[in-house]
């Protein structure tokens, strides 16, 4: 099974896709809170993002390019994915979160 | 420059055509990113109305000048959709491909995506080029506001209208930066202020901190935006700030190291150094003291991606 990083973005191909998934109109994958850069696919049409009970899924219809401002182009194959965001501790408050960027 | 017109039919530029477009592209370029207005307000009165015009609404009877983007609130609303897309022909991918990509590139993901001002540069001056050298647009209105504007609001019967900036500074690749005040600036002192693309708003206190290095560890990873992070521990030097917070490494793996840090907290701390390897930034983050004392920064890279497994990557970037 495939898995790829691209910046804090990460996809884990998974088997299939779970069931009550709500599609999101929303195809970018993620974006930079201070940098206005984003995750997102070069042809947004090749791909469907789906949430469910907190997490985020990512169908991949034909094998397109995962693209960014400062990062390399990532080609991305065909496939279900899981779309995980990197998490970091923080020791201030003692307790795991999303990062930031 | 003048090049013979693109007629209707035609499937692919003529050579002069192409060179046009790179003269064409940088020309847009060098107009989004300057703080001159071309034209006088008149002027820029002709081009509301005809935006009001060709939306199908009667001529706006107030047009309000605002010297920032803070003085101008909330409620607008653009013509943009009821224009609609009146230019279609056979090279569009081909015009776009050297128009609105290489503005883009320059204006759009390097200074105006960070600020949110003149977000469709790029898609304007693509009709731009096809009003100037095929057929007329009623887009081009909107276009020659937003070469002359930092932005517009359509009301009924006002149209609100926000002066560019009196100052905007970028870094060798473009990205908003300035290390003597803020990056972009209005007339009125409202701005932002930037480093290396980075946007800290309006905190000068942690601006001024960052460059003249008077950061400590702690400070630094108090920072919760990890880009944030990044650029104070590039102006700090994230190896000297290790050193000084004696961070212990405990494990080095395929570019990963994990650090062990006492007495700083009130427990013993763990925190991942990584490069990011399409930038090669360095990026030093905190990991769960549980996983942190495995002493292992293949672990503390699997759980920071809630993966059981080792991250073998297919590829990353």
């Amino acid at each position: 099974m495939n898995i790829y990083r691209h910046g804090d973005v990460l996809l884990k191909q998974i088997k299939v896709l779970p069931e009550n998934k709500k599609e999101l109109k929303d195809k970018t994958l993620a974006y930079g809170e201070v940098t206005g850069h984003s995750h997102r696919f070069e042809d947004p049409a090749q791909i469907k993002r789906y949430a469910v009970d907190g997490k985020t899924y990512l169908e991949v219809l034909n094998t397109g390019t995962l693209i960014h401002e400062e990062h390399k182009p990532l080609i991305i194959e065909k496939g279900i994915y899981e779309q995980i965001a990197e998490r970091e501790y923080d020791p201030f408050i003692e307790s795991a979160r999303t990062v930031i960027d | 420059m003048k090049i013979p017109k693109i007629f209707k039919g035609q499937t692919e530029l003529t050579q002069a055509q192409k060179e046009y477009l790179a003269v064409f592209a940088q020309e847009q370029i060098k107009r989004y990113l300057s703080c001159e207005q071309f034209v006088s307000d008149k002027t820029i009165k002709l081009y509301v109305n005809n935006a009001y015009k060709v939306a199908g609404l009667p001529f706006p009877k107030k047009i309000q000048w605002f010297d920032s983007p803070e003085k101008s609130v909330k409620h607008w609303a653009s013509v943009w959709a009821s224009v609609g897309d009146s230019v279609r022909a056979s090279v569009w991918d081909s015009v776009r491909a050297s128009v609105r990509d290489s503005v883009r590139a320059s204006v759009g993901d390097s200074v105006w995506a960070s600020v949110r001002a003149f977000y469709d540069s790029d898609n304007f001056s693509f009709y731009k080029f096809f009003h100037e050298n095929f057929q007329n647009t009623d887009l081009v209105w909107l276009q020659l506001l937003s070469e002359n504007t930092t932005g517009y609001y359509f009301y009924k019967e006002e149209c609100w209208l926000v002066r560019k900036p009196i100052t905007l500074q970028r870094d060798a690749s473009g990205r908003l930066h300035s290390e003597t005040g803020h990056a972009i600036e209005w007339r009125d002192g409202y701005g932002f202020y930037y480093l290396h693309g980075i946007r800290f708003n309006h905190d000068e206190e942690l601006w001024r901190k960052i460059i003249a290095r008077k950061l400590t560890f702690s400070e630094c990873m108090k920072l919760a935006n990890i880009e944030q992070r990044m650029i104070a521990l590039k102006y700090l030097d994230a190896e000297k700030l290790l050193q000084e917070a004696h961070a212990e490494c405990v494990s080095k793996v395929r570019g990963y190291e994990l650090y062990q840090v006492e007495k700083i907290f009130p427990r013993t701390q763990y925190f991942l150094k990584y490069t990011c390897p399409s930038t090669g930034r360095i990026y030093v983050s905190g990991i769960d003291p549980t996983v942190g004392a495995q002493k292992d920064a293949i672990k503390a890279l699997s759980w920071k991606f809630y993966l059981d497994e080792e991250p073998n990557f297919t590829a990353e970037s």
